[in-house]
């Protein structure tokens, strides 16, 4: 499934379902990204990502309590670059919960990147979920701003720098109406947009 | 000879524009009274402040003489001594900044503070530091001359502080106003010193503090009220770090003498030789005193543990009546004067028994540990402040005590919580910006001057501030050492191949340990190429093999660390953490807190004491 999207600028970009032949895509696209947005990702130092890594984030994605996608961003010619990665995840004993993680590459950051998938992402999101349940770094104030833009959000603080947030999500299916292919997302966020 | 009733004098010099103006008119104001007093053969030698001058004003022609320019940087890499304080006035009446170096600091870091800071001139203690800046001097080229207090000169690029000494005792018979011309140069806003701070990626930055932050501190710790000449300091905190640097400005304002000898080795005998009536430390100095004399009360048992038992009970009656400004009742005044000879008396005692007050900083102090002191009669009072606010922000004063508070902000200084609860400063005291980093400055200096501090505290009913959490991944310990443990963790994995995780713990703790999990795969591929017979992964982790392996790779970790940040003990899981047992999110997101929370008594048995 595809969908269209416009980063801030006006660039053009696509969303697609991330599939088991993007794991490589996946490792190349982290060696790109920098320490910070790597940390912020990981809330740990994760240098490369490891085959078991990628056997979770990659292969076990199934569309059902594992939902990730991926934006590329098309160049004049029509060339895809990807810029970003997010995923939604069911939290096993809570089933309408989920865990979400967003990743943009640092060169496409700030220009409605993250925004863009969170949007596509609340449309695809598994079936039940009614909230998000995350933990972020406390300094990370782009993230839980999107955050807060899902629904109403409860943060808690869970050591230093570090905040688990609740959000509860609208029953409509989240902001930007109904799922589809090929909805056009706008993405509205500004400077803020980031990483989560 | 101070007395132990110290008494208010009219010595001060008016607020002064810099910091060596601030010392000027300190030697004008007080020329014949001991300015330091520092370790000689067996004894203690004195200085008054007319020979300080002296010597100051000589070394800052040195530095003249060697072309030292306004603003221009001068390093110092030593230990804390009367040295470390003579440079840094030379290098503040030459009109330079100092930038300070800890003598702990890697010949990396050293390297890249000297380059960064674009220092031209460096005083190195010794021959270890001299060795770190030869060792890297390919990379900084902008280092004309080094001078030695202890170490081997070679007449070129080393020079001794003799050499220095006699180029400008030479400069001061040709151009006897030079050093003084230098000093009426000097404005409010002009860079005084650079510290370097660790950021939680990345290199260090240097915090730009102005003349202006110094001068702010020590007249505001004078309104204080709380220290005057007749006091007597003993100093043996790092110069390097601000806490330390802080202390000096404050000496100048008020002119009490101070007692240099940074040798931590020393600071026993010291206190009793010097018995002086205030000292500054951070939270581990104090935590040390006490873990010592309750270890060696625990292990004497019997009659003396119930008796000291006993006496720090009275103690702490009597402590907290006075907080709460009610007099305890004759009976317990009683008691009191006997626990208080029997023992409390004692504790006070290895502190050379004048103690008016000591002042914890630079970390939080356990609240525990500073009832304890309050009860042997020795008040700890608490202060906060970054290095980008000269280290002082808020204070405790002993007529307002709180434990687990850090005060009020000092006059002119204001704080404010922001909705998130971070702390923001805004005062003279706060700094000028990061060398160089405006995008960085910018990120936590807003234009009408307020710092945002990345503490999350709150203001209670006092107006008492209470730092409750932190908004960077750095971690304190008890020694008010920053630790980076994204840093550190990202070595690690560069050097460890095995390695899945690593969760570096020292926050409130006297050093660094870690919890290291494996990657299942590479480990299990590591036992076949080694020929092990198991490929169970609790069973490898437990293993001699696997534990050897992993104690190499932390020893090299360690190799390119700081001292201060050297993982001393760890300890390895019996699992890679996973998703199932709640350590990870399902996004795979390290939950910090659930590890350090459910591996509580594994970190708590990597801080027994051997």
């Amino acid at each position: 499934m595809f969908a269209e999207a416009r980063l801030n600028d006006g660039t053009r970009a696509l969303i697609w379902d991330l599939r088991p032949g993007d794991r490589e895509a996946v490792r190349e696209g982290f060696e790109q990204l920098s320490e910070e947005t790597r940390f912020h990702r990981f809330l740990a130092a994760v240098p490369h990502l490891t085959d078991t890594m990628l056997d979770h984030l990659v292969d076990e994605v199934d569309g059902v309590d594992h939902v990730a996608i991926a934006l590329v961003v098309l160049d004049a010619d029509g060339t895809g670059v990807p810029a970003g990665v997010a995923r939604m995840i069911r939290y096993s004993e809570q089933r309408d919960a989920a865990d979400v993680a967003v990743t943009v590459i640092d060169q496409f950051q700030r220009r409605g990147v993250a925004t863009a998938l969170l949007g596509e992402l609340m449309r695809r999101r598994p079936v039940g979920i009614r909230r998000l349940v995350t933990t972020v770094t406390a300094d990370n104030a782009a993230s839980l701003a999107m955050l807060r833009r899902l629904g109403p959000t409860v943060a808690e603080p869970a050591g230093p720098n570090r905040l688990d947030v609740v959000v509860e999500l609208p029953s409509d299916g989240g902001p930007g109406g109904e799922p589809g292919a090929g909805s056009q997302v706008e993405a509205r966020a500004a400077a803020e947009d980031e990483i989560l | 000879m101070a007395s132990t009733t110290p008494t208010y004098d009219d010595t001060r010099p008016e607020p002064a524009v810099s910091l060596a103006r601030m010392f000027y008119d300190r030697v004008a104001a007080t020329p014949d009274r001991e300015a330091f007093r520092f370790p000689d053969g067996s004894g203690w030698r004195s200085v008054t402040w007319r020979q300080t001058g002296e010597t100051v004003r000589t070394v800052a022609a040195g530095l003249l003489a060697l072309g030292i320019r306004p603003e221009e940087r001068v390093a110092i890499l030593s230990n804390t001594r009367v040295e470390w304080l003579e440079a840094d006035l030379a290098i503040m009446c030459a009109g330079a900044a100092t930038t300070t170096v800890y003598p702990t600091t890697t010949a990396d870091d050293v390297a890249f503070i000297l380059a960064d800071s674009g220092s031209r001139i460096a005083f190195a203690e010794d021959d270890t530091q001299i060795a770190k800046l030869r060792s890297r001097r390919d990379h900084l080229p902008d280092l004309v001359r080094v001078i030695t207090f202890d170490g081997q000169a070679d007449g070129e690029w080393v020079l001794s502080l003799h050499d220095l000494l006699a180029l400008g005792a030479r400069r001061l018979v040709e151009d006897p106003g030079a050093v003084d011309r230098a000093v009426a140069a000097i404005g409010p806003e002009h860079l005084a010193t650079l510290i370097y701070t660790s950021g939680t990626t990345g290199q260090p930055k240097g915090v730009e503090l102005p003349h202006r932050c110094w001068t702010y501190i020590g007249a505001a710790a004078d309104n204080l009220g709380i220290l005057s000449a007749a006091d007597l300091q003993f100093l043996w905190l790092p110069l390097s770090h601000s806490f330390g640097k802080m202390l000096e400005a404050v000496q100048l304002q008020i002119g009490f003498p101070t007692a240099v000898d940074g040798r931590l080795d020393r600071i026993v005998e010291n206190l009793a030789e010097v018995r002086p009536t205030f000292m500054a430390g951070p939270p581990r100095i104090f935590e040390k005193v006490h873990a010592k004399v309750v270890q060696t009360v625990q292990e004497e048992g019997g009659l003396k543990r119930r008796l000291f038992t006993w006496a720090f009970r009275v103690g702490e009656e009597v402590a907290g009546s006075r907080v709460e400004g009610r007099r305890p009742s004759p009976y317990v005044r009683a008691q009191h004067t006997v626990a208080d000879r029997l023992v409390l008396t004692r504790i006070r005692d290895r502190l050379g028994g004048r103690i008016r007050f000591l002042v914890s900083g630079s970390a939080a102090l356990s609240p525990d540990v500073a009832r304890w002191f309050h009860a042997a009669g020795l008040l700890v009072l608490e202060g906060y402040g970054l290095t980008e606010t000269s280290a002082g922000t808020c204070m405790v004063l002993p007529d307002d005590v709180a434990f687990g508070a850090v005060g009020r902000p000092l006059d002119r200084t204001e704080v404010r919580i922001a909705s998130d609860g971070e702390i923001f400063v805004r005062g003279p005291g706060v700094m000028r910006g990061y060398h160089h980093l405006p995008d960085a400055t910018a990120e936590v200096l807003s234009a009408d001057g307020w710092l945002a501090t990345g503490d999350v505290g709150e203001l209670d009913q006092r107006g008492h501030l209470r730092i409750t959490d932190r908004k960077k991944d750095l971690i304190k310990t008890s020694g008010g050492k920053y630790i980076a443990p994204q840093a550190i963790e990202i070595i690690f994995k560069a050097v460890c191949p095995l390695a899945s995780q690593m969760l570096v713990h020292a926050d409130g703790r006297s050093y660094a340990t870690a919890l290291i999990t494996l990657d299942p795969e590479a480990l299990t591929q590591w036992s076949r190429a080694e020929g092990l017979p198991v490929t169970d992964y609790s069973a490898l982790a437990a293993s001699p093999a696997v534990h050897e392996y992993v104690a190499a790779c932390v020893a090299e970790l360690n190799s390119r660390l700081n001292r201060w940040e050297t993982i001393k003990q760890f300890r390895i899981l019996d699992h890679d953490l996973s998703v199932e047992n709640g350590e990870l999110t399902p996004s795979m997101k390290v939950r910090r807190k659930v590890i350090e929370t459910a591996y509580h008594d594994l970190l708590d048995s990597m801080y027994v004491p051997a």
